[in-house]
């Protein structure tokens, strides 16, 4: 019997010091690791879509809530003036998955500036075809935030790439519900930005 | 043995993987290139490194029977933490790495030397008889990785290294490449090995 | 029509063995005879499929909604320790001709990264509870067809004669590459 409690006692304190040190270590390195990914998972993609800003949209993003999910915001400001902001959001119907885009949307005129994939489970060579900056910059660039983005198919404004359907829709979904979002809580958008 | 024998024998006759015939999998997937081979041979070092050292240090306090299952849990706890290090300060080669990061755990190397030799012996030895095999370790990996990456791009460390008129097998990227690599070494180093004991060199 | 493709494409375009390198170990010890390797293969099929199972759930209805994803590593480590010296009891009480089968393989499986690897691959690449299931299956069998094949040639070279210092690993890894190289083959099938 003293042997079983032993036993349990021994495995318990050690299990309850890995979790205390690992709880503790992952706290003190979040903010870091989150700026990691920021720097090496959405960084190109910001750097891309808001070049030209006088501004570190990385180090001034900001964060919003939408329901239960917290979604970052990353602001281009120039001369005190919010320029454009860029927003990541998961669009659903890829084929290998979730297509991630980086939707960037001016706030004087609200029109799309920019869109960019920033991680997808696409078939290389079919699916990524539908993500060339040259083919999204002429499908997306200069549309309306407000229009409900759909593939020429369904009676929308995108080409879609012919065997990368699902790829196109994917990205369509993320540009519609990045938009969707941002012209939801603009003001909201806005003021957060400003108190930063 | 002396302090220096336990250190140095993880670069001789227990040199894994290819003396110490454990660890295969991140051999094999993670030497594309030199420097994933660097920085999985030195997480590993680090992983085998302390749980060495806690295994040790514990020995006289974990019961026999449920020894395996402690050694885990110290072994997975280091492992989660050069996770969050990795993730934290060397972003990019956590990416590399990908989910062999967390394979470490089950790497045979670690559990082999907790059960093997730090349960059984000093604080001070175990130390380093986990940083010699580890660095070891490191060096089998480097040395692999080398060689794939200069037939294979034609880089080593990402420098270019072959003229011009070099053609780059990428067959040694792929998995192939890999096996036969590794298992042209592991027959090289055996040649040798009987060469010497036969006298021949 | 989807599914037919994620099996296709664990068990043979990307066999965790040859393709993805997970499960190295016990295959260059394990496969010299054909009847360990289909043990072995069996056991792996099993253990995976219940591994995988498990793992997902606890990281799907525990693990995210906690925010504790950060010490997945260590939880799926334990749930596979934990569950095969479960299964390894259970089978001893009550499947006793399966536990003489299988029975030795399980220990080793608990360090075997293809376990691990595929629980990790479920998480990682984001598969709904159907595609876990489908997905951990079919790399199973492929990893224990690629044994099996394995073994079937290892049986061979005991009447070669191969030079001692290519004995054991270093021929078995040259045969793997090989395979693998054949295998690389099937990814024409998928375009």
């Amino acid at each position: 019997m003293k042997e079983i409690i032993r036993m349990i006692v021994v495995t318990t304190i050690i299990s309850a010091f890995s979790a205390a040190w690992l709880g503790a270590l992952n706290k003190g390195l979040e903010k870091r690791i989150i700026k990691q990914e920021d720097i090496y998972i959405r960084g190109p993609a910001i750097k891309e879509l808001l070049a030209g800003a006088p501004n570190d949209p990385l180090s001034d993003r900001i964060i919003i809530k939408d329901g239960e999910k917290e979604i970052a915001v990353y602001p281009w400001i120039e001369n005190g003036r919010i320029k454009r902001i860029a927003v990541e959001w998961a669009g659903k119907g890829g084929y290998g998955g979730d297509v991630i885009v980086m939707t960037a949307v001016d706030l004087s005129n609200y029109k799309i500036t920019g869109v960019k994939v920033t991680q997808h489970k696409e078939t290389p060579g079919v699916g990524t075809r539908a993500m060339t900056p040259s083919y999204l910059r002429r499908q997306y660039k200069g549309l309306y935030a407000k229009t409900k983005i759909r593939l020429k198919k369904d009676g929308g404004q995108i080409d879609a790439v012919s065997g990368a359907t699902h790829s196109s829709e994917a990205i369509a979904d993320a540009v519609n519900k990045a938009t969707k979002f941002i012209l939801a809580h603009k003001d909201e958008i806005i003021k957060e930005i400003k108190r930063q | 043995m002396g302090a220096l024998r336990e250190f140095t024998k993880g670069f001789s006759d227990q040199l894994p993987p290819f003396r110490l015939v454990l660890g295969l999998c991140p051999t094999l997937a993670v030497t594309t290139s030199a420097s994933n081979g660097i920085g999985m041979g030195l997480a590993t070092t680090f992983v085998l490194t302390f749980s060495n050292i806690l295994v040790s240090l514990l020995r006289n306090i974990i019961p026999a029977k449920v020894r395996i299952a402690c050694y885990i849990v110290l072994i997975a706890t280091f492992v989660v933490t050069v996770e969050l290090l990795l993730k934290a300060f060397f972003f990019p080669l956590y990416q590399r790495l990908g989910i062999f990061v967390a394979l470490i755990v089950v790497n045979c190397i670690i559990l082999g030397r907790a059960e093997a030799f730090a349960s059984k012996n000093g604080i001070l030895y175990s130390t380093l008889d986990g940083l010699g095999i580890g660095l070891g370790f490191t060096l089998s990996l480097t040395f692999l990785a080398s060689i794939r990456e200069l037939l294979g791009y034609g880089t080593i460390f990402g420098i270019k290294v072959m003229g011009q008129g070099f053609e780059p097998f990428r067959f040694f990227i792929k998995a192939p490449g890999a096996f036969v690599t590794l298992g042209i070494l592991l027959y090289l180093m055996n040649y040798f090995r009987s060469l010497k004991e036969k006298g021949k060199i | 029509m989807d599914y037919i493709i994620l099996i296709i494409n664990a068990m043979l375009i990307n066999n965790i063995l040859l393709a993805q390198y997970l499960g190295n170990c016990p295959f260059l010890g394990v496969s010299k005879q054909m009847d360990t390797a289909l043990g072995m293969g069996g056991a792996v099929i099993f253990v995976i499929t219940l591994a995988s199972l498990i793992t997902w759930s606890i990281n799907q209805w525990f693990l995210i909604p906690l925010k504790l994803e950060y010490i997945r590593t260590l939880v799926f480590i334990l749930v596979i320790a934990s569950l095969v010296q479960f299964i390894e009891i259970f089978m001893k009480k009550t499947m006793e001709t399966l536990y003489r089968a299988l029975g030795i393989f399980l220990p080793l499986i608990t360090t075997n990264c293809a376990v691990l690897g595929v629980a990790l691959l479920c998480v990682k690449n984001e598969y709904t509870f159907n595609q876990m299931l489908a997905f951990s299956v079919a790399s199973a069998v492929g990893y224990s067809f690629a044994l099996v094949i394995f073994a079937g040639i290892r049986e061979r070279y005991r009447i070669a004669e191969i030079p001692k210092s290519l004995q054991d690993t270093a021929i078995g890894l040259i045969t793997a590459g090989f395979m693998s190289l054949a295998f690389l083959g099937f990814k024409g099938m998928v375009h």
